[in-house]
């Protein structure tokens, strides 16, 4: 599946998530938006030279059909970021460990080294 | 708008020696380049032409949309041949041109000024400059932008070492084309260029 608008990238998320029961997701819409939205600043504070010369993009439930900008070859690192910000959360169903690692590999493919 | 062939295989052949840079990394190193080339060696040269009257010493000269005067390279008379000074001028950055003796008689000269690049750019984020220079000058702005690229921290293609590597090459390749220009891109030019290799630099008295 291609990554060309911001749904395609939250469909993978709740793929990871094994949360894809439309009938009653376990994470809320706005919850992996937040996520995914976190994921962007931390992405521009790491990689400035993605989002040169244009605003750091943050979407909402509204706008998951606009394309995802962001560069397409680190799409699955952003990814691995919002499934860890999901995965912190204080819930029986997350995972401490798995979060971390989700998370440490976001930033070791944006930035070897970043803390 | 498409980029031209030149700018496609330079920027996909970056890719290959600095995996994960994208264009919006590539582009402001390639303009840091091109703007320390074209200013140490006078590659972009313009003919401005000016008409010139007695009794007036300063002329504002335009540069190119997207370009900066960098050094006066000489004031020729159209007459005669090129680049051979007509007249005594100097250049007063940003825009003056300054003769140093008074004009006799009306006339129309050529005003010939070294460029470099500057803002804005193209829509595709290049900056402005002959294509030809990238073709000429290919493995040497090559080097330039990546030396810049692999010194940046933290990035997946962060690499000291290769850096080094690629700043000398550059040097080097800008050396080169600074004796080029200075022998009007003539065959059978001098052999040597600075910096010199094997040149003495020390000598003993008496020996």
């Amino acid at each position: 599946m291609a990554f060309n608008t911001v749904n395609d990238v939250i469909t993978e998320v709740r793929t990871l998530l094994q949360d894809t029961d439309s009938a009653g997701f376990r994470y809320s819409n706005s919850s992996i938006y937040q996520a995914l939205n976190e994921g962007l600043l931390e992405a521009a504070r790491l990689r400035p030279d993605f989002f040169r010369g244009i605003p750091i993009p943050q979407y909402g439930s509204s706008g998951s059909g606009d394309p995802i900008l962001f560069p397409p070859t680190f799409i699955p690192a952003l990814i691995n970021y919002v499934c860890g910000r999901i995965q912190l959360r204080d819930d029986e169903a997350t995972n401490d460990q798995r979060a971390s690692v989700f998370i440490m590999s976001f930033k070791q493919t944006l930035a070897p080294g970043a803390t | 708008m498409a980029q031209s062939d030149a700018f496609q295989r330079f920027y996909a052949d970056a890719a290959l020696h600095a995996p994960g840079a994208i264009a919006s990394t590539l582009q402001p190193e390639l303009f840091a380049t091109l703007r320390d080339f074209l200013q140490k060696t006078n590659v972009w040269i313009e003919q401005i032409p000016v008409f010139v009257v007695p009794d007036t010493y300063d002329y504002e000269i335009v540069p190119p949309a997207g370009t900066a005067f960098n050094r006066l390279m000489a004031v020729s008379d159209p007459q005669i041949r090129t680049n051979s000074w007509a007249w005594p001028a100097t250049f007063v950055p940003p825009t003056t041109l300054r003769l140093t003796r008074n004009p006799t008689q009306p006339a129309n000269w050529d005003v010939w000024m070294a460029l470099f690049a500057v803002d804005p750019v193209d829509v595709d984020g290049n900056p402005v400059f002959p294509e030809w220079m990238l073709d000429k000058f290919f493995d040497t702005l090559f080097s330039g932008m990546l030396y810049r690229v692999l010194m940046q921290p933290q990035k997946p293609y962060s690499n000291a070492g290769l850096a080094a590597t690629r700043y000398k090459m550059y040097v080097q390749g800008r050396a080169q084309a600074l004796a080029e220009v200075q022998h009007g891109y003539g065959f059978d030019m001098q052999s040597w260029q600075f910096p010199a290799a094997g040149v003495t630099r020390s000598r003993q008295r008496g020996v």
